[in-house]
């Protein structure tokens, strides 16, 4: 009759990570193979063993980490730009019968706002009942070039590139897009609750608000 | 019947009103739940979402690395599936299993992002059958769901010694973790045998 007691759970990883010497591991490898419960043990840590292989955790880069914890901060903290200036609505096709203003489909709708030196042009897009598409665009303001037209006809306007566009509801920043070179962005999966969309001005505190209604 | 002794001395231990008694051992060691951070971030509370960031970074940016992506699509996966987490905040119901609902946004988001890849390869490109990178999804999103539930030094020194590539040595971690070395590896077996049973809780739960 063996006096020795049964090896403990740290006994079977030690012997399966090969951390025992001949004789312990002989003992240990006898019981196992006579104990149903201990090989149950010693596969349930072989196959943790390998989880941790198969897949080990990585660091992200520093610039991506800082940006993680910025993401909150930003889209959660209560958006509160220190002085703004209101842009009007000015041509909603959803209301208005425009000459020639045709949508790329007939869910999408337009809609233009005018601001005093930038004018804010939007294509919206049911993606789902709770959710939009936008295509967008800053431009500077041009009185000769305010006709808007099925494809937004924007190429007499100069577009505004690097300006930073924000969706907020209720005050809490929901997305964030920036205008490429051409003074366009794309947000994809835009909730429909979006109440206001704010543009940025270079050098300056002062930002343009919107009021908008997606749905 | 009198106090016992240990309560009495307790009791004569009276602090003066200017002394603010030391934090217990249990509560400098123990980490917030994923629940409670995740209660804070609701109420804004920006360092409850550094705190989760912390916790979930590694995994999640692993996650879209093991889809074999650049790294820069995996940082690009990584930040959308933590704006997804601030997107679904209010939404969030089974709070104990954060790690796998993370890990399936981001294995989802990478599919995409695989999809969008392969549609821009060439026709006369000679495309491999992908092979599924997880095969053992299961298994990884339970052992992760279980390593957060345990939590603690445990959970830290499980992953220090089984999913750190660098795979630190004994004498590393008792120096990360301000323990003897001697100490290690008993105290890995126990949180092992302890994890082990937190999943056969939960499955035997389930």
């Amino acid at each position: 009759m063996s006096t020795q007691q049964d090896p403990t759970f740290t006994a079977l990883l030690d012997w399966v990570e090969g951390r025992l010497d001949e004789d312990a591991g002989r003992d240990v490898e006898q019981f196992v193979e006579g104990s149903a419960d201990a090989r149950a043990s010693v596969e349930w840590i072989r196959e943790y063993l390998h989880a941790g292989r198969s897949m080990p955790l990585r660091t992200p880069p520093d610039d991506l980490r800082a940006t993680l914890r910025g993401l909150f901060r930003e889209r959660l903290a209560p958006w509160a730009p220190a002085s703004y200036v209101d842009g009007h609505l000015d041509l909603d096709t959803r209301t208005q019968a425009v000459a020639g203003a045709r949508a790329a489909d007939d869910q999408s709708f337009h809609l233009r706002f005018d601001a005093d030196d930038l004018e804010l042009l939007l294509t919206v897009t049911p993606a789902s009942p709770e959710e939009v598409d936008v295509r967008g665009s800053v431009r500077a303001s041009n009185d000769d070039a305010t006709s808007v037209d099925g494809s937004m006809n924007k190429d007499t306007a100069p577009g505004i590139p690097g300006r930073n566009v924000v969706f907020t509801s209720a005050r809490r920043v929901r997305r964030h897009a920036v205008c490429d070179g051409n003074g366009d962005f794309r947000v994809s999966g835009l909730e429909v609750g979006v109440d206001e969309i704010w543009v940025d001005r270079p050098d300056s505190d002062v930002q343009t608000r919107v009021e908008v209604d997606l749905r | 019947m009198g106090r016992s002794g240990l309560q009495s001395g307790r009791e004569d231990r009276t602090l003066p009103d200017n002394v603010t008694p030391l934090p217990t051992r249990a509560a400098v060691v123990a980490p917030p739940t994923d629940a409670e951070l995740l209660s804070r971030c609701r109420a804004h509370d920006a360092a409850a979402w550094d705190l989760l960031v912390e916790r979930y970074e590694r995994l999640i940016y692993a996650v879209a690395l093991r889809n074999g992506v650049s790294a820069e699509d995996a940082a690009d996966i990584t930040q959308s599936t933590f704006v997804a987490l601030i997107d679904s905040l209010d939404r969030i119901r089974d709070e104990e299993r954060l790690a796998s609902w993370l890990m399936t946004v981001a294995r989802r988001q990478a599919w995409r992002v695989r999809d969008r890849s392969r549609q821009t390869l060439t026709l006369d490109t000679d495309i491999e059958t992908p092979t599924d990178p997880f095969a053992d999804w299961e298994t990884l999103t339970v052992l992760h769901d279980a390593l957060t539930q345990l939590g603690g030094t445990c959970r830290e020194l499980l992953l220090a010694l089984y999913f750190d590539p660098d795979e630190p040595s004994y004498a590393e971690i008792a120096s990360r973790f301000g323990r003897a070395i001697g100490g290690i590896g008993p105290l890995r077996g126990r949180c092992l045998e302890r994890l082990r049973g937190l999943i056969e809780e939960d499955g035997a739960a389930s």
